[in-house]
């Protein structure tokens, strides 16, 4: 038995006696139940709860979901293409800088010719 | 309209990657932020990067920022290899990015040899340099011929 289930059965029961109630008893609980209405009403309304409420139905409804993971898939793929894009641009900045500077020229890495002329003298 | 600017956003990091991976550098690099004007750099920058300061405004972010780096090294450089990094410097940014994608390959290459291999190319360097320019045509076309011939042997 579910708590609903439970709750319908014990409601049905307590409402079996209402008719047998006297005046005095009917009346003590009305008193009672505007008394607790009277002290629920401003907890449910207080500012803080429906700011806060709002706020979740604002940032939880479906669409806003949607956006708010759309930007945050746009902010992780910045984060590691920026990560990806630094280490590229180390790599670049050791290899120029060593090839820029060094004793051989870029040139003999760059014609074909004297690769052509390193592979035959190596097999001869 | 957020919709809108969303969707174009998309789109751009989409076409911005694309315009990269056609010129043979990885898309992430659209992600570098602006790099200073050649105007915003310090006197020091500018006395180093003297030689690209006709295309400095032009080069990408990426490539700014990497000479940038290079300037931070270049005062612990010998004056050898400081006068050899200035003389080099405007010819290699002339030079397309996948020309310098292959030099940068092969240098590395070249780095993993042992030292005696590597003092056997930098005398044959010296040896091909004092070829008749004919000679070094005539094996240039040869190379090309093959490379033609089977582009997957570069």
């Amino acid at each position: 038995m579910n708590e609903e289930q439970m709750a319908r059965r014990l409601s049905r029961r307590l409402n079996q006696g209402l008719p047998d109630l006297d005046d005095r008893t009917t009346r003590k609980l009305a008193h009672a139940r505007k008394l607790a209405l009277a002290r629920q009403r401003p907890a449910s309304t207080s500012r803080l709860v429906t700011t806060l409420g709002g706020l979740q139905d604002y940032l939880f409804s479906p669409r806003r979901r949607l956006l708010l993971s759309g930007i945050a898939l746009l902010i992780g793929m910045a984060i590691s293409f920026y990560w990806h894009a630094q280490s590229v641009i180390d790599d670049m900045e050791d290899v120029d800088s060593a090839l820029l500077s060094d004793d051989i020229p870029p040139e003999a890495f760059l014609d074909k010719g004297f690769k052509a002329w390193l592979d035959s003298s190596s097999q001869r | 309209m957020a919709r809108q600017q969303f969707a174009a956003l998309i789109l751009w990091l989409v076409l911005a990657a694309t315009a990269q991976a056609q010129n043979t550098v990885p898309p992430s690099l659209v992600a570098i932020p602006p790099q200073p004007l050649w105007r915003e750099l310090s006197l020091p920058q500018r006395q180093i990067l003297a030689p690209l300061q006709e295309e400095w405004d032009q080069l990408a972010n990426y490539q700014r920022r990497k000479w940038l780096g290079i300037a931070q090294r270049y005062p612990y450089m010998s004056a050898d290899e400081q006068q050899r990094m200035q003389e080099r410097m405007r010819p290699w940014a002339s030079l397309s990015t996948s020309e310098r994608q292959n030099a940068r390959d092969r240098y590395r290459e070249f780095n993993r040899l042992p030292a005696e291999e590597k003092s056997r190319i930098r005398q044959h360097w010296q040896a091909y340099t004092s070829l008749p320019d004919e000679e070094k045509a005539r094996l240039q076309a040869q190379a090309t011929g093959s490379d033609a011939a089977n582009p997957k042997t570069k």
